[in-house]
């Protein structure tokens, strides 16, 4: 019993670690960032008030932190579920136009058929685009071993002209007469509802927040999840265990892609109505940092998500009311995410001294048999 | 210890969004005692304002209401797609009178937010207003290409001219049209090229695409491109045949190069609406005709002969008249 | 350099703990110029503490050093290198991508800065390669270098660096056969000359051979030091673990039972580079025998070992366990167990839990999971059984294997790969960087699962164990069978030429096996 309160324990102090670590960079990140606020000649306080305000402080503020959080949210899923297997997909921004194209597609034929299920395809249709923009890379990573880093990272440029080019006249895609390149509307019923009635609060961040549910339970609770979780810990004892390591990495980049084109078509079903030229800026990237920042585990990757939502929403008001730049916000992502990274190489070292000074004691005690 | 690698180039991925992000610093802040009546106004950008271009001449025209019709402003740049709607509300939320926003890719989420806040006056460039409490302006693509293209065609000895734009959107295919009107206007069969380069920030492309030109034999440049002309007109001044400029005088990029420049600023655009000229729920041009010195207009350098300059003046007195008549994005 | 016989090292009444352990317990060393003194003890004796306090890495609590009779402090390792202390780590120290000689003169204070002074640092490194008869090319990069040049390389480091006192610590554990011979003459030579070394191995066999006297650890205290001709190996493994060990071979009936369980014929295939491991090889082993495939490492071992576990691809050639054709992993327990010779790479996750290692190979079969959704409680009861039955030392199933010491980590394999009493065991380098008291535990599993029944093939570069563990010993070379022998009547000399390839010669003397 007495054992058994300890372990209870240990595992607690384990918990209380693994989110000391982000907690720990998100302070450091903040007291930097206040430092640079307070060079730029406004006061931090202020500013941080500001932030907290426009993120949290009313329900318009809640509605903005939940419309920033969404595509984080879904992109950072698609990057950490990439983590459990090892692999890299750098490609959110390019599975975000594709997914969000194939969503706009299904989105704006009139199809005789109920509101939720066109609804229902247009988000199934944005799955499958960002599958299918992974497609080439994820085959060449399973069975060519070619670099998924740099495969996906370069097809984020190759999808961003090729959304320019569906938007621009004489494409079907473009909309006449406009003043820049958009699509014609999503129908109202393809569209993901409105949450909160005059703001953009939309269904996308429960279809993200589900899918984070989603995906822990299938990461921890499934032979899919111990599958993918095998390769990525060590591929090698994986295909002992008899594991089709390739057809693994395969499938799981594809699944990646297929979330990362969900990002993208929750913004346009669910916050633009339109397919716009541009419309991704960095969130794909920002997806990666957050999925560092909680090393990939789709539970923390909501709160995270949520936290780096905040961070945005709350600079456009921290800009309003102090005149500090709204990129301020980027500032302080980055920043949390490299005392992260900065922590966890800090860690590591500490852990490698300890090992070595407990293989000394654990190794004599632990000889017969 | 596979790992690091790849954990590096994240963060140096990372560094490099913080350092881009870095760049321009905080704003000054507005005023901080409003001036009883004073109207609060908003303007919001796609981009930074200090890009040289589309931006930054916008912010220029804020800073002209500012001074010369007293209201007081503030403004937001770099707000991309998916925080439109979020930053009109706030604005509209701190209680702005007046919130503008540059460029056609706003006029969905303004339209919105137009309808969410009725009393409020909102303004739109480049777009339609869609509101009865909205405005908007044009800026004439079509008259200043028209003008370019009557100095180009005067001036070209190749009879191949040629105009470089950075994407073809329906504000580039009206100046395409005034572009191809106007070399037409000379009679003797010059060629009018017109290109879409793919970006309107990229010097270097812009040079070679200048270089490419004019190994075909095209001697007049023009350009609707942002701070890519930069390319474009050294092409031009490093080969030895004329280009012209666009939104203000550019001869500083060429000084052998630059025979004149069409002027006409996007800051007008938000002048005009931040100013209240434009009548509630209109779409109004900037054009040869809007006054207070902020229309399109033609500006000469002494490469310019001065009989040339005289007919190419001309032209504008017609168009100005109405007695030339070569269409307008929108009617005034 | 001290003369012959003076004391070139003293550490006394070292004393050096750490949170929670004592690794140095009032340890005294004493180190003669022109000796090998052999430093013995198991991971955990206190011989890498000590070693890091005579470099400078750790400042002891108590206790003093002398270097040739005079005190000194050793704050840092630069010191260490001043007062001509060099030590040749187990993982070289060496830069890949920069020459031999860059190598050599990295990290000496150039005389021209910040030019490198090249020429003269060439100079004396073509002298001190042709005094001792190192054939190295100075501009070789070293990777390109063989292991065993890389280690004439952080040994020539040393010499010209000046050192006097020399440690090796396990230096053979890379070499083949033959370069320790050539190995362990240098250092003779160098010992002649005045040098002082320290010599610190597992392989008592080998510390026997090449050392004057040995001073054994245990548990951070000195057992004590003795003159090598008078030790033996037996007498040290008991000073080592402080009870007696037998790594001698024990005589044992053979088995009755002839049931053949592995049979392969004529097995081709190719190694990772796409070169070819295995020749024509064909070996049967039988239910109730140890057979052990002796060989130098890299003679297509670890390809046969994969083969038979389905890791790698036979690109001709058939392998039957209990008459079923192996094609690919197989997913029986009870049918095969292996124990991988580098258990971090293929046999465990380290960032897995100990429950997710142990089942690994059952993952996806009832109990353990059911329509594709795991069964934690199933999981956690097989893990609870295991860890007591097995004895692994883990807080908890659900601690990460990386965790748990070296020791445990092998019990963990151990215990998910005999569990089901597999019917074919294969053993790859088993004890491959292993402790005294831990060989022996691995020793006494294998004969276990003989003595249950089970047939075990027996990979080990090590001849004296294998020598003492199996029933027949079979020698690789060259992805061949060189020849097969009784292991009761095994002549040393001629396994010895088998593996270094004289076919046709054993052939004819064991009466034409392959």
């Amino acid at each position: 019993m007495n054992e058994r309160i300890k372990n209870v324990l240990r595992g607690f102090r384990g918990i209380v670690l693994l989110g000391a670590r982000p907690i720990l960079a998100i302070i450091l990140a903040l007291t930097v960032s206040a430092v640079l606020i307070w060079a730029a000649g406004a006061n931090p306080i202020k500013a941080y008030a500001a932030l907290l305000e426009g993120s949290f402080g009313s329900v318009a503020a809640l509605a903005n932190t939940a419309v920033r959080a969404t595509p984080l949210i879904l992109g950072g899923l698609a990057v950490g579920l990439g983590f459990k297997a090892g692999l890299w997909n750098i490609g959110g921004e390019g599975q975000m136009y594709l997914g969000a194209a194939t969503a706009t597609v299904v989105g704006i034929i009139p199809l005789p058929i109920p509101t939720w299920l066109h609804l229902l395809l247009a988000v199934v249709a944005g799955f499958a685009g960002g599958a299918l923009w992974i497609l080439t890379p994820a085959f060449l990573r399973a069975y060519r071993g070619v670099s998924e880093v740099v495969s996906t990272l370069m097809l984020n440029y190759v999808a961003g002209y090729f959304i320019s080019w569906l938007l621009h006249e004489p494409s079907p895609l473009a909309e006449t007469g406009t003043f820049f390149p958009m699509s014609p509307s999503i129908l109202p019923g393809a569209r993901l509802p409105i949450l909160v009635k005059g703001t953009s609060m939309h269904g996308g961040l429960i279809l993200a927040i589900v899918l984070g549910v989603i995906l822990y339970f299938i990461l921890r609770h499934t032979t899919f999840g111990f599958r993918t979780r095998m390769v990525g810990g060590n591929p090698e004892t994986a295909r002992y265990a008899g594991v089709d390591v390739k057809r693994q990495m395969f499938r799981v980049l594809l699944v990646c892609g297929g979330i990362g084109g969900l990002a993208g078509a929750s913004e346009v079903l669910g916050l633009k109505w339109r397919l716009f030229d541009y419309f991704v800026s960095g969130v794909g990237y920002e997806g990666l940092a957050l999925a560092i920042l909680v090393n990939g585990n789709p539970l923390s990757m909501i709160i995270g998500g949520i936290f780096f939502g905040s961070l945005k929403a709350g600079a456009n008001k921290m800009q309003i009311v102090t005149g500090i730049e709204a990129s301020m916000a980027l500032v302080i992502q980055a920043l949390t995410v490299l005392f992260v990274i900065a922590i966890g190489f800090g860690e590591r070292a500490l852990l490698d001294r300890e090992q070595q000074k407990k293989s000394h004691a654990e190794e004599s005690i632990a000889n017969g048999y | 210890m596979k790992k690091y690698p790849k954990i590096v180039l994240a963060g140096l991925i990372l560094l490099a969004l913080i350092l881009s992000a870095c760049g321009p610093s905080a704003t000054e802040a507005p005023p901080a005692a409003p001036v009883e009546e004073t109207k609060k106004v908003a303007a919001v950008f796609p981009g930074v304002i200090t890009d040289q271009s589309w931006n930054q001449f916008g912010y220029e025209g804020l800073v002209k209401a500012e001074e010369e019709c007293g209201v007081e402003i503030a403004y937001s740049e770099d707000v991309f797609q998916d925080e439109q709607l979020e930053v009109f509300r706030n604005y509209a939320a701190e209680g702005y009178d007046i919130i503008i926003a540059h460029g056609g890719e706003y006029a969905d989420s303004l339209d919105t937010v137009a309808k969410e806040y009725p009393d409020l006056y909102f303004g739109l460039t480049s777009g339609e207003a869609t509101t009865t409490n909205m405005s908007a302006t044009i800026l004439s693509y079509r008259q200043m290409a028209y003008l370019a293209g009557v100095l180009a065609c005067k001036m070209t000895e190749t009879n191949h001219v040629a105009y470089v734009l950075g994407e073809i959107l329906p504000t580039g295919d009206h100046g395409v049209e005034g572009w191809e009107l106007g070399v037409a206007t000379c009679g003797k069969d010059t060629k009018a090229t017109s290109m879409a380069l793919g970006s309107w920030s990229d010097v270097a492309k812009a040079r070679e695409a200048g270089l490419t030109l004019i190994a075909e034999d095209a001697d007049v440049l023009y350009h609707l491109l942002d701070t890519a002309d930069a390319g474009l007109i050294s092409a031009a001044e490093d080969e030895g045949v004329w280009a012209i400029g666009l939104y203000r005088d550019s001869s500083s990029l060429g000084p052998n190069a630059i025979i004149g420049s069409t002027l006409g600023s996007p800051g007008a655009m938000i002048y005009e609406l931040a100013c209240e000229h434009v009548e509630r729920g209109k779409t109004v041009p900037i054009y040869v005709n809007t006054p207070g010195g902020v229309g399109v207009s033609m500006h000469f350098t002494d490469l310019t002969p001065d009989d040339i300059q005289q007919e190419v003046n001309d032209v504008f007195e017609q168009l100005k008249s109405g007695e030339l008549d070569i269409g307008l994005e929108v009617e005034p | 350099m001290g003369k012959n016989g003076d004391i070139a090292l003293r550490m006394v009444g070292i004393t050096k703990r750490f949170p929670g352990v004592l690794a140095n317990d009032n340890i005294t060393l004493e180190v003669r110029a022109g000796e090998v003194h052999g430093l013995l003890g198991e991971n955990g004796a206190g011989k890498t503490t000590l070693m890091n306090i005579l470099h400078g890495l750790h400042q002891p609590d108590s206790g003093n050093i002398q270097i040739n009779g005079k005190e000194v402090k050793i704050t840092s390792p630069r010191i260490a290198v001043d007062l001509g202390i060099g030590m040749v780590h187990q993982h070289f120290m060496l830069v890949d991508n920069l020459s031999a000689l860059e190598n050599i003169i990295l990290g000496i204070p150039s005389r021209r800065p910040p030019l490198l002074d090249l020429d003269s640092a060439r100079a004396r490194f073509t002298e001190l390669t042709s005094e001792y008869g190192i054939g190295l090319d100075p501009s070789t990069p070293v990777w390109q270098l063989p292991v065993g040049d890389q280690q004439w390389l952080e040994i020539l480091k040393q010499l010209y660096r000046k050192t006097n006192l020399l440690i090796l610590d396990e230096p053979t554990s890379v070499l083949t056969p033959s370069e320790v011979e050539r190995f362990f003459k240098t250092i003779r030579r160098l010992v002649d000359e005045g040098y002082a070394v320290i010599f610190i191995s597992h392989k008592l066999e080998e510390v026997l051979e090449v050392t004057d006297r040995i001073t054994v650890l245990r548990d951070g205290h000195v057992v004590g030091t003795i003159e090598s001709h008078e030790a033996t190996a037996s007498k040290l493994a008991h000073m080592m673990v402080g009870r007696p060990i037998s790594l001698d071979r024990v005589s044992r009936p053979s088995s009755e039972d002839k049931k053949e369980i592995l049979v392969i014929e004529n097995l081709c295939c190719d190694n990772d580079r796409g070169i070819p491991a295995l020749r024509d090889l064909s070996l049967t082993v039988h239910a109730g025998e140890i057979v052990g495939v002796a060989g130098v490492d890299g003679n297509g071992q670890r390809e046969l070992a994969e083969c038979i576990v389905g890791l790698h691809q036979p690109t001709k050639g058939s392998i039957r366990i209990i008459n079923e054709p192996i094609a690919g992993v197989t997913s029986d327990p009870s049918l095969l167990g292996y124990i991988p010779e580098d258990r971090s790479k293929n046999g465990l996750v380290a960032d897995f839990t100990v429950e997710e290692n142990l089942i690994l190979k059952m993952f996806e079969t009832s109990p353990f999971a059911r329509r594709g959704i795991l069964q934690w409680r199933e999981i956690r009861d097989r893990a609870n059984n295991l860890i007591q039955e097995y004895d692994i030392r883990t807080p908890h199933p659900a601690t990460p294997l990386r965790n748990l010491s070296g020791g445990n980590q092998q019990r963990v394999i151990v215990a998910r790969e005999l569990n089901a009493n597999p019917a074919l065991l294969v053993a790859s380098q088993p004890t491959r960087g292993l402790d005294v008291a831990s060989v022996e535990v691995v020793h006494n599993v294998l004969d276990g699962e003989r003595n249950r029944g089970a047939a075990v093939l027996f990979i080990s570069t090590e001849l004296s164990e294998v020598l003492a563990l199996s029933d027949r010993i079979v020698v690789m070379f060259d992805g061949q069978i060189m020849g097969e022998l009784d292991a009761e009547t095994a002549d040393v000399t001629l396994i010895g030429e088998m593996m270094l390839g004289y076919h046709n010669r054993a052939a004819t003397a064991m009466g034409g096996n392959a």
